[in-house]
């Protein structure tokens, strides 16, 4: 309480004594503090230009200074904390001084499971990612993952606002059970990556081995992903502003050919398989010369439905500040990213272009509720709408209809008016009538997050000890309203006697329909630990955590009575460290968690690691005679992680349905609706790490590598291959796959300094990442190579091709081939793998690698002169292969419905009859002999389609220029940064239509983007 | 300083006991309160009723034996009279199983449908369950938990019992359920011998004979009794005794040789005399429980002359006309007595021949009926089968006069049984019959009466069904029948297809009496040494082949069928023996699917099989009524070209089933 008054007096001293000018010389008064608001006593403030007049701060931080001159400068020390010089222009009594602790290298913290940790006794793989790197403005925070940051690989799958996010994998892929994805804790608490705003973020962690992770048990085998936010500093205000404008465009999207190429193109497809000609040549005549667009159009459909370019604004401004008694941070984020489609203005009244916007505010609050306890509250709400065309839950039906839909088949209106349906069964839709005529839908999206931590510092009962608790509530709603229209379509095949169109109407207009859908969730979350550090005899230093959490979950979304059971966790687990001069580490991690999804008596489980490491450069020895060498430090790591994730809730219960009694007649029967899975538990991670980590040459060289191993048992499977004798009414779930998953990751940089003005550092990091399934639950395999046991997960599997049957005599001789009746000169050959002179499903072999890749590396250059900085970040990826096929790979497979790109024309095989000249049978064409319908033959997986998916990408070009100098500084702007920053500016790579992260589908994706953004930054 | 102390010391116990309430682990984790209300299997065997609903759940995979034909809306469980030589249709694809099989259409990668195995042994862990838990704390009654342990039992048996009918032998599992996370390995089991698998068969029904009651409720007819038990086990101590699992398939170049991994064989190369007394025994037991009889329709006379048709004065059989069923036929109306079997007209519950079977689906009868009261017509029973049905008199049809095989016209109907209707124009052939031809069979100018139509159109009801080239009742290629015969076996003269009219609602027996009758003289008749053993009430009882029995035995089904009997000179010789009562089993079961198992056990599929397919003369239009009813082989369809193999003694196993159990073999000669 005295305190209180003490603080109240003060500054109402301070505010009386302000209206009394100063007489002879300067006064220059106020108060010393820490960066989290703790006062300081006994704080130097001397003269610079006068070393003998000079104070010390009282017991309250307070500190007074008079007789001073006009720009003399005074210079505050304390022992452990950095100088501060302040010139002094005219009288000042209310100064705040904020002491920044100095941290010595060795005394760097990085944040790791449950607490932080000086960055040399880390021996767990962790990556702390300098936070400074991801503030590119990518969309989210995910996009910045792939390249940058060894452990992870990630995939970025569509360009669509709002979706643009990236899936990564910490390690790779090490399960094939339901859950691959690692655990991402934002303040402590489980979140989602996507929405932070990056500007928000602190730090940024990446845990991966065993010991980092085994505090997290059972949710803890795909690595954790540790994200803290910003919280206030003491000091004055501050204040930071950032603005982008960024324009994007799609650099690469398949090209389709036009009405009069598509219309060869089928003709020869039907003719060269002994049809007739889809067109005639009045047709064809017609397609070329555009006279008849009703009923031979030649319409673009990309170009209808898509813009040139599409632009995308950030804002984000925060404040930051604070005293001894509460400091804060709080912020506001405004995300506005634009749509590709273009929608045809004049036609309704509202947006179905996927416009995405975000909103995010956060506030967190530090407040000392005593001397040695804060109090945090931390607020965060994120607002996200986005529209959608009235038909469809995304663009992906623009993109998938625009796909569908040939240049030939309909125009966008018939010239009387009406808008076309076509297909078999009239339901296939224009993308031009489906972004302008099907109404709209609305997303909302509300989250709200409310973090309360308590921390208290019990040195008063041991020194080095201190409690944190923590409690957390998360509510996310979502509305979805749509408003589902359309108009009446017709479609004309012929035209009337008197030449006009003979319209049929294909489909009713549909009056618009509303339709609201909501759905809402919540998590509590809590937790508490103690943490002790503490450094006996200067040499022994001990750390210990004990940390204990539980969590609830309930969503809107599960609506059976067994998923809407809160799912819960709760854990115990805890950490002891022991270090030896900083030379050697010991450390033991053991967390003990359970999970409701288990039976009784099997829902807690213990999850030991332990790691050792040891800094030889702390040897004077080694300082003596390797002096090169600044730094060195090896370690390794040993332990058990689990991952409780399952496709289904409580698969150990045996549920009970009503079933008849069949032919008894007897009345009701009950038969098992789930059969119980006896004695499952969560997968158990094996993880195994070694790791360097080293700097060289005053620093210039850092680099840090790991070498891991995970072996992870028991994965849960679903029964599907057990012997039906077992007699199981519904499959269960059981532990029995298993999967091995090995390799390296690391990061090595280099520093130069040139001159004082100028620096540059290269960069470069690498993640790579194998994997064999060494168990799987499979039927009894007729041939070693169908198994999957020994070969990568998800790996390609296809018939091998052995090129394009050259002509009669060559399909004669070759095995037969099953798919079809009967194969042509031009088809696609294969190898009969076993020998059994067929060629079916039995000669699918394991091809190379999955579609995820096993590597993935990035490389960055910085060069800094006086005020410039350009970054340049290159990533790409090796050793993914992927299976082109669908629509546009597969010419005509759905006869009138799908576009064929334009590479078709350009590279395919043609029959000498057909062409009349033997030159056109190429040999090593792109795609084989046309057919009209589907041919079951060439559109198969096989390594004719197999193509490879690394590349190279110039992810990131950032040019920036810094003005701190005296003239913002009199607009009251302590600094301002602009900058040029272009995302994703060009890619090598051998898919080259489109862009090979979305290699897999076949183009009709919402591409990934390029975008070149300008930015500002204002600190004031 | 010391004030902030103690506020530090008490904001963390506060802060401390605040965390710890939370901490009551495991209950926070417990989602007993979420289920509690909801089934488990724990709660099942707690209560009288879950537990009855659980077996009742068990039986729900037993097969539906009454669908013999299948069709795009479901299939049988079991190849049927359609995959012998009883009759054909037009296809032979998945959704006729049957014909499929018999035309070799059939592969382990495509069995038309027919896969129950995995089903089975769904029912089979089920039972196992049952029979594990059932002993525990509940609230049945003594009795209850008998007569359910009693179904339990019954249950296991039947699954095995439908396996290794279909399959020949089969895996036979632990007691035990296995447990969900068992390995692959330790659930692959390898095949019992056919011997083992009978043996556990016949074991678990003296068990469930043992507990259940001898009879059931009115309400629940097709619940298994200790007479339905012991049915089963008869019929397996039958086929057992059988050539083909009594030393005749070491005379099949497929069978012979088939070892189990250790070197015993699956099926017994050697001859066993003595397992027809124990077949015999085993029908003997069913009989002296005196429960059953064959069920009899009383005698009708009345002035319109529409009774019961007379019953034939020259047969040689004097007892036939002179005495009360069963030394005779005098009181029955033999026609009535064999038809209200099936046609619905009685419930199983009254009628005393009804040992264990189902209420019949009707799905089949569209192959039966004419296109005229919205059936397909295309069930075609071969003129191998008519001729089976001997003459009223008891003479084999082939030993009838030409001029009583004649395709004229009689000239002049009749009606008999009150509601028989013979048409004036129907074939001197298919006149003067035994009264089972009747009952089963539909014939050119069969009338149907289909006399529960109430619509307008008179054409409807008394339909007379013809097969002829533009008949009434013919079709396109695929829609006709081939031979000019259909069976009206499960047929009620009131029943009408057309929608919104009447179909009467059917029992099917699985289990009848006069099948205990007819294996009961079977394997006396094939018996060379004398039976001992014990029967139901622990008396001793012997049995040997004694001519005087079987014909005693044996002519109660004649007389029912109000035909003459057999002599005892006829029953002394055991080859005339076997083939009289081969071909009663062939009559008296038409359509009832026994004969594709008897075909087998018997080792006469062989010559049935490759015998050619044998019908009317459907192509002739009704001005050639000569050529027409002149029979000619059948071939032009794929589905006539019933042809043989010795793998087709065993269904096989699916391919799937096979990739999922290493040890499994697939029976001989399946690729």
């Amino acid at each position: 309480m005295n305190k209180y008054i003490k603080f109240v007096l003060f500054f109402v001293a301070v505010f009386c004594q302000l209206p009394m000018y100063a007489q002879s010389g300067l006064t220059a008064s106020g108060i010393v503090m820490s960066e989290n608001g703790e006062t300081q006593i006994g704080v130097t403030v001397v003269v610079k230009e006068n070393p003998g007049k000079g104070t010390v701060s009282d017991l309250d931080g307070h500190f007074k200074l008079t007789g001073l001159q006009a720009n003399q400068t005074l210079v505050f020390s304390l022992v452990g904390y950095d100088r501060i010089e302040m010139k002094l222009a005219k009288s000042d009594e209310k100064m705040r001084i904020v002491m920044k602790e100095r941290v010595n290298e060795l005394e760097e913290a990085v944040v790791v499971g449950h607490s932080r940790q000086r960055k040399i006794s880390v021996t767990g793989a962790i990556t702390n990612v300098d936070v400074k790197d991801l503030k590119a403005p990518a969309t989210s925070i995910t996009n910045m993952l792939g390249g940058m940051v060894p452990g992870i690989i990630a995939n970025q799958a569509s360009g669509e606002p709002g979706k643009d996010f990236s899936q990564f994998w910490i390690r790779g892929i090490s399960t094939f059970g339901a859950g691959s994805s690692a655990l991402v804790l934002i303040d402590g608490v489980e979140g989602n990556l996507n929405t932070v705003d990056t500007e928000d973020i602190e730090s940024f962690s990446i845990l991966k081995d065993a010991s980092a992770t085994a505090v997290y048990g059972t949710r803890g085998a795909n690595g954790v992903v540790l994200v803290t936010t910003k919280k206030g500093v003491a000091g004055k205000l501050s204040v930071s502003l950032k603005a982008n404008y960024g324009v994007t465009w799609s650099p690469r999207m398949p090209n389709y050919v036009d009405a009069n190429a598509y219309a060869s193109l089928a003709n020869e497809a039907n003719m060269s398989r002994g049809g007739d000609p889809v067109y005639n040549a009045v047709d064809l005549a017609l397609f070329k010369n555009g006279l008849d667009p009703d009923l031979h159009p030649n319409v673009n459909w990309r170009d209808v439905i898509l813009k040139n370019a599409s632009s995308k604004q950030q804002y984000h401004l925060s404040l930051s500040g604070g005293a001894q008694v509460a400091r804060y941070y709080i912020s506001l984020g405004v995300l506005n990213q634009e749509a590709l489609f273009k929608q045809d203005q004049g036609i309704n009244k509202y947006s179905t272009n996927v416009n995405y916007k975000q909103y995010n505010f956060r506030a967190n609050v530090d407040v000392n509720l005593t001397k040695t306890s804060i109090l945090t509250l931390g607020l965060e709400d994120i607002i996200v709408t986005q529209n959608y065309p009235g038909y469809g839950n995304d663009s992906q039906t623009l993109w998938d209809a625009q796909a569908a839909l040939t240049p030939v088949t309909v125009p966008l209106v018939y010239t009387s008016g009406q808008l076309p349906a076509y297909g078999p069964s009239n339901d296939r839709i224009s993308p031009y009538v489906l972004l302008n005529y099907s109404g709209f839908k609305k997303y909302y999206n509300n989250t709200t997050k409310l973090n309360l931590q308590f921390q208290q510092d019990l040195s008063m009962i041991t020194k080095g000890l201190n409690f944190t608790a923590l409690f957390n509530m998360n509510a996310n709603s979502t509305l979805t309203t749509t408003r589902y229209k359309s108009p009446a379509l017709y479609y004309a095949l012929t035209r009337k006697r008197d030449g006009s169109l003979a319209l049929e109407k294909k489909r009713d207009s549909a009056e618009p329909y509303f339709y609201p859908s909501t759905s809402v969730d919540r998590k509590y979350y809590g937790e508490a630990h103690l943490n002790y550090e503490r450094v006996f005899n200067k040499v022994h230093r001990v750390t210990g955590l004990a940390h204990y959490y539980m969590e609830d979950y309930i969503s809107s979304t599960n609506y059976t009575d067994i998923t809407a059971i809160p799912k819960r966790y709760m854990g115990f687990s805890s950490r002891l460290a022991y270090a030896y001069n900083d030379t050697y580490f010991v450390e033991g991690n053991l967390g003990y968690t359970g999970s409701e999804a288990f039976e009784k008596g099997k829902k807690f489980g213990f999850f030991p690691a332990v790691s050792a490491g040891w800094v030889p450069t702390q040897y004077k020895f080694t300082q003596d005679n390797f002096g090169f060498i600044d730094f060195l430090k090896f370690k390794g790591s040993y332990g058990q992680v689990g991952n409780d994730k399952m496709d289904k809730r409580f698969p150990y219960l045996t549920l009970m349905g009503y079933t008849g009694s069949g032919v008894w007649e007897n009345g009701d029967g009950y038969s098992e609706t789930q059969v119980g899975s006896s004695n499952l538990r969560w997968e158990t991670s094996t993880k195994s790490n070694f790791g360097i980590e080293a700097k060289f040459f005053k620093n210039k060289v850092d680099l840090a590598f790991d070498f891991f191993k995970d072996v992870r048992s028991g994965i849960y499977q679903q029964r599907a291959s057990t012997p039906e004798e077992m007699g199981l009414v519904t499959l269960p779930f059981a532990n029995v796959g298993k999967m091995k998953s090995w390799g390296v990751d690391g990061h090595i940089s280099f520093t130069q300094t040139i001159n004082k003005d100028a620096y540059f550092v290269l960069r470069a990091n690498l993640t790579q990442s194998k994997n064999q399934i060494i168990e799987f639950e499979e039927s009894i395999v007729r041939y070693p190579y169908l198994s999957s046991v020994g070969y990568q997960w998800g790996v390609n599997r296809g018939l091998v091709a052995l090129g394009l049957f050259k002509d009669e005599a060559d399909v004669q001789n070759s095995p037969k081939q099953t798919f079809t009746n009967s194969v042509l000169p031009g088809d696609i050959k294969y190898k009969d793998v076993n020998g059994d002179g067929i060629i079916n499903d039995y000669d699918k072999v394991p091809l190379d690698y999955s579609s995820t890749p096993q590597i993935q590396y990035g490389f960055a250059t910085e060069f800094n002169y006086k005020q410039w900085n350009l970054s340049v970040l290159f990533e790409g990826v090796a050793r993914a292969k992927y299976f082109s096929g669908g629509t546009g790979y597969y010419p005509f497979a759905n006869r009138e419905v799908g576009n064929i790109l334009d590479i078709v024309a350009a590279d395919h095989w043609t029959s000498r009859e057909y062409s009349g000249t033997a030159a056109t049978e190429n040999p090593n064409a792109k795609f084989p002999r046309l057919t009209y319908g589907p041919n079951n033959n060439n559109n198969r997986a096989s390594t004719y389609w197999l193509n490879d998916a690394s590349y190279l990408r110039l992810k990131n070009v950032q040019l920036s220029y810094k003005m701190d100098g005296a003239f913002i500084k009199k607009l009251g702007i302590k600094s301002t940064t602009f900058s040029v920053i272009g995302e994703n500016l060009h890619v090598w790579d051998k898919v080259k239509i489109i862009d090979p992260e979305q290699a897999s589908s076949n183009g009709a994706r919402y591409p990934k983007q390029r975008v070149i953004t300008l930015q500002m930054n204002m600190q004031f | 300083m010391k004030i902030n102390k103690w506020i530090c010391i008490k904001w963390f116990s506060v802060l401390f006991v605040s965390a710890l309430a939370f901490t009551s682990c495991e209950s926070y984790l417990d989602i007993d309160k979420y289920v509690y209300d909801k089934m488990t299997i724990d709660s099942i065997f707690t209560n009288r009723t879950r537990i009855l609903d659980y077996i009742n759940g068990t039986a729900a995979y037993l097969p539906n034996e009454s669908q013999l034909i299948g069709d795009y809306d479901y299939n049988p469980q079991s190849p049927s009279g359609l995959s012998t030589d009883e009759a054909i249709v037009p296809w032979a694809d998945s959704n006729h199983p049957g014909a499929a099989l018999y035309v070799d259409a059939i592969t382990p990668q495509n069995t038309a449908g027919i896969n129950p195995y995995a089903n089975y042994y769904k029912g089979i862990r089920k039972a196992n369950i049952i029979l594990a838990r059932i002993g525990g704390n509940s609230d049945l009654t003594e009795a209850d938990r008998q007569d359910y342990t009693g179904r339990a039992y019954f249950l296991r048996a039947y699954f095995y019992y439908s396996l290794v009918k279909l399959y020949g032998p089969v895996p036979l599992l632990p007691e035990t359920a296995f447990d969900t996370d068992a390995t692959v390995d330790e659930v692959s089991f390898e095949r019992n011998s056919w011997d083992e698998c009978v043996e556990y068969i016949c074991s678990d029904m003296e068990k469930a004979a043992k507990l259940l009651p001898t009879s059931r409720s009115i309400l629940y007819p097709f619940l298994p009794t200790k007479g339905a038990a012991y049915a089963v086990v008869a019929r397996m101590r039958l086929y057992s005794a059988s050539p083909l699992f009594n030393g005749g398939a070491s005379t099949v170049e497929e069978l012979s040789g088939w070892k189990r991994p250790n070197g015993t064989y699956f099926i017994s190369q050697t001859k066993d005399p003595a397992r027809w007394g124990i077949a015999a025994a085993a029908f003997r037991r069913i009989i002296d429980m005196g429960k059953y009889k064959l069920n009899t329709w009383p005698k009708i006379v009345n002035s319109k002359g529409s009774g019961t048709l007379p019953l034939p004065t020259t047969s040689g059989d004097a007892n036939l006309t002179t005495k009360n069923f069963p030394d005779g036929a005098m009181d029955i109306d033999p026609y009535l007595s064999y038809k209200s079997l099936f046609d619905g007209s009685l419930m199983p519950e009254s009628i005393d021949e009804f040992i264990y079977g189902s209420r019949r689906s009707s799905g089949d009868d569209r192959y039966y009926y004419p296109t005229k009261l919205s059936g397909k017509s295309i069930y075609a029973v071969t003129t191998d089968m008519i001729e089976q049905y001997r003459m009223a008199d008891g003479r084999q049809y082939n030993d009838a006069t030409d001029a009583e095989k004649s395709s004229n016209a009689v000239g002049s109907g009749a009606v008999f049984s009150e509601d028989y209707i013979l048409n004036a124009s129907r074939a001197v052939r298919d006149n003067n019959r035994e009264p089972r031809f009747y009952a089963s069979i539909g014939f050119n100018y069969c009338v149907w009466p289909a006399s529960s139509y109430t619509g307008t159109d008179n054409s409807v009801k008394n339909f007379v069904c013809t097969y002829f080239k533009g008949g009434s009742s013919t079709g396109d290629q695929d829609h006709t029948n081939y031979t000019g015969y259909t069976s009206r076996k499960y047929c009620h003269q009131e029943d009408n297809l057309l929608y919104g009219m009447a179909v009467k609602s059917k029992y099917y027996p699985t289990f009848r009496y006069a099948e205990v009758l007819l294996g009961y003289v079977e394997a006396m008749n094939e018996m060379t040494s004398t039976y001992t053993g014990t029967n139901i009430n622990g008396e001793s009882v012997i049995i040997t082949r004694d001519p005087a029995e079987i014909v005693k035995y044996f002519n109660q089904i004649r007389y029912r069928a109000g035909l003459p009997g057999i002599t005892v000179a006829d029953a002394s010789n055991v080859e005339t023996m076997r083939n009289i009562i081969k071909q009663e089993w062939r009559v008296e079961f038409f359509n009832e699917n026994h004969r594709y198992y008897d075909l087998r056990r018997w080792m006469d599929a062989k010559s049935a099989y490759t015998k050619p397919v044998m019908g009317l003369d459907v192509t002739q239009k009704e001005q050639d009524r000569a050529l027409f009813y002149t029979p000619r082989v059948w071939n032009t369809l794929p589905s006539m070209k019933r042809t043989w193999k010795d793998k087709m003694y065993f269904f096989p196993f699916t391919q799937d089933t096979m990739d999922k159990n290493g040890r499994l073999v697939q029976n001989p000669g399946w690729k």
